[in-house]
């Protein structure tokens, strides 16, 4: 007797080339697909974190100079000039880019309140401290990977008659890469 | 050989077929999800973000607006914005502003300062008695129209013999005890009756306007103070009267004798600004003026103080002109006649005309009735005036006068319509008020705003943020 056939297992060449072109081009797909989207996600962290920055500067730089007090008015007494400032100094015995006095209750006679804004690293910080006080009271962290910012009074363009800050965002490489961000800012002293 | 191809094929497990299609599949699914999970964390913190700046814009938006807007409205409605509140002991704020926001209803608070709007600068009333018996108070004798511009406050009565017709422009009357002959008084701009018996009205508990300028509670002792202080008590030489003329050095001066011997001689005495501090060891020895006495104005609008210390006193039947008085800082009143309440180093505080009930005036005009022409203040706050005084021309008594009391027959000599206490004009001085924006309740910033006293043009001096 002949022994039962056997099936015979296994591919055959054709099977095989075709099987592994195939799978190469899912490889690729996925891996293209990886790629892409961590490359996607390291510039939407990125441009998240210039947006929050922006929104933090906006929300604490516009409301500082509303409360700056003004060196025109003879009363309350306002020392600073200009106020704010548009050159860096000292302030709260630390360096500030620009900083200003302000007040915290209505009928003062005196600023009371100093408020600076330092860069450091690329970390540019928001703090407070007593008017005339040489120590922070508080510090918060605004925005990273800041190149510089700068405080001017323009007499012409959007920010006229008006405070204006300019910042720029360091570029970066990383990812698919974003060149150096500049965003505005228009701000008014509301003692005039 | 297609048998046996057919027959393979056939054999071959069904488990292994397109085991690499599901395997790419599923690795497909896994970095689908990865994909959308990254963009789904971005959107998200975008819209978180969003949603906590954009409201806050908003709600900044909406305060700033209100406070805006409850400014122009206090512009055109001054009143709203008066001390009237605050210097009666009144509460704050006077009055709210509601302004519809887009993020709420945002409520206003507006709340005067002291000495908003007040019609004579800092003087809340022009004239003033601090007298609480009932023999003192305001008591005007002359037989005509007394005109006043401004307030008036008696801590005690108001009499008006004469009979007196006291009209007013431009601030109320209030007597804390009874008015005798009340309906000469004539009040307009705005229009109001005489308030006798005001302690009722303000429930037995004096109200700002009753209490001495100078007393600490207020907050502006340092502006009552004299204009300064002697630098030495070594009295100034007695100037000769050349030509009918003299002139006087500040300094302090102890021995009215020689001071009298001049002035009742001279023609005309000018003294020269500065503070002149009467020191005099008696009532009975006063310094005796029957001539012209004059003080004029330097470049800064400051010209003489008389200090009445120790015993001192004057007997007017001559003129004292006074034009510019001094202060004793930058925004103090100017003051020309003052009474020293305590002692100023070695100048000794005042004991001489100090009343309790009854008691010595300080002037002493007389039977001959002396001419006392004050264009700022007289502060005498311990002291009463009595006696009958002329005004010479358009001038006045005082700008404000405040006495312990008062008993006076204010003759005009030629001006019978300009106001012999106070200002001729109803210009209110420089409002000040205090905004305060609440949104649903809670405070989102406060303002400091003064108004110009002439064109009401408002100008924010502090801003507050709450935020």
């Amino acid at each position: 007797m002949r022994p039962p056939h056997q099936p015979q297992e296994g591919f055959t060449l054709v099977e095989l080339l075709i099987g592994v072109v195939i799978n190469g081009l899912i490889m690729s797909a996925i891996a293209s697909a990886l790629f892409v989207g961590l490359r996607t996600t390291t510039d939407a962290r990125r441009n998240l974190g210039q947006s929050n920055g922006e929104q933090l500067i906006a929300y604490y730089f516009t409301g500082d100079v509303q409360s700056a007090c003004n060196p025109a008015l003879s009363e309350p007494a306002c020392a600073r000039t200009p106020n704010p400032s548009t050159t860096s100094g000292s302030a709260c015995g630390t360096t500030a880019q620009f900083a200003m006095d302000t007040f915290s209750s209505p009928t003062a006679s005196a600023p009371e309140v100093t408020v600076g804004y330092g860069l450091q690293s690329g970390v540019l910080t928001r703090f407070t401290c007593a008017y005339g006080a040489t120590s922070t009271s508080s510090s918060v962290t605004l925005a990273e990977k800041i190149s510089s910012v700068a405080v001017t009074y323009p007499l012409s363009g959007t920010c006229a008659g008006r405070y204006q800050l300019v910042v720029i965002a360091t570029g970066s490489t990383e990812g698919i890469g974003t060149p150096a961000y500049t965003f505005t800012l228009c701000a008014e002293r509301r003692s005039g | 050989m297609s048998r046996r191809r057919s027959e393979t094929m056939a054999s071959r497990p069904q488990h292994q077929d397109g085991s690499a299609l599901v395997m790419a599949l599923v690795m497909v699914f896994v970095v689908g999800l990865i994909a959308s999970a990254a963009v789904s964390y971005a959107s998200t913190s975008l819209s978180a973000s969003n949603s906590a700046f954009v409201p806050a814009r908003a709600k900044q938006n909406d305060v700033d607006s209100a406070i805006r807007t409850a400014v122009e409205y206090i512009k055109r409605d001054a009143a709203a914005g008066g001390s009237l509140g605050m210097d009666v002991g009144g509460g704050c704020p006077s009055t709210t502003f509601a302004y519809p926001g887009l993020s709420g209803p945002v409520n206003v608070a507006v709340c005067p300062q002291e000495d908003s709007f007040v019609h004579s600068g800092w003087f809340r009333s022009v004239l003033l008695t601090l007298g609480t018996d009932p023999s003192e108070g305001i008591v005007l004798s002359h037989n005509g129209d007394t005109n006043v511009g401004g307030s008036i406050f008696s801590n005690s009565i108001l009499s008006l013999g004469g009979p007196t017709n006291l009209k007013v422009t431009g601030g109320p009357v209030w007597a804390w005890g009874n008015c005798t002959r009340p309906g000469n008084v004539t009040i307009t701009n705005p229009t109001s009756a005489v308030q006798c018996n005001a302690s009722a009205s303000f429930g037995g508990v004096r109200p700002k306007v009753a209490l001495d300028p100078g007393d600490p509670t207020l907050g502006h002792t340092a502006d009552w103070q004299p204009a300064s202080t002697p630098a030495t008590m070594t009295p100034p030489a007695i100037p000769p009267c050349a030509a009918n003329k003299a002139t006087l050095s500040p300094g302090v001066y102890s021995d009215p004798a020689p001071l009298s011997a001049l002035t009742t001689t001279c023609n005309t005495v000018t003294l020269g600004v500065g503070v002149y501090f009467l020191n005099f060891p008696s009532t009975n020895t006063p310094w005796s003026i029957s001539k012209t006495v004059t003080a004029a104005c330097d470049a800064t609008g400051q010209g003489a103080q008389l200090v009445f210390a120790n015993q001192s006193k004057l007997s007017l039947t001559g003129v004292l002109n006074i034009s510019c008085g001094r202060k004793a800082t930058a925004k103090g009143p100017l003051i020309s006649l003052y009474g020293l309440k305590s002692a100023l180093g070695t100048l000794p505080a005042q004991t001489g005309c100090i009343i309790t009930v009854g008691g010595c005036s300080i002037i002493d005009p007389g039977a001959n009735s002396g001419e006392l022409n004050i264009a700022d203040e007289i502060y005498l706050p311990k002291n009463k005036l009595s006696g009958t005084i002329n005004v010479g021309g358009a001038s006045k008594v005082a700008t404000a006068l405040i006495l312990r009391t008062l008993n006076l027959n204010i003759n005009p000599n030629i001006c019978v319509t300009c106001a012999a206490i106070g200002n001729d004009t109803n210009a209110p001085i420089a409002g000040n008020v205090v905004f305060t924006a609440s949104l649903n309740g809670t405070p989102w910033a406060d303002s400091d705003v003064v108004y110009d006293p002439t064109t009401f043009a408002p100008t924010i001096h502090t801003w507050v943020k709450r935020f």
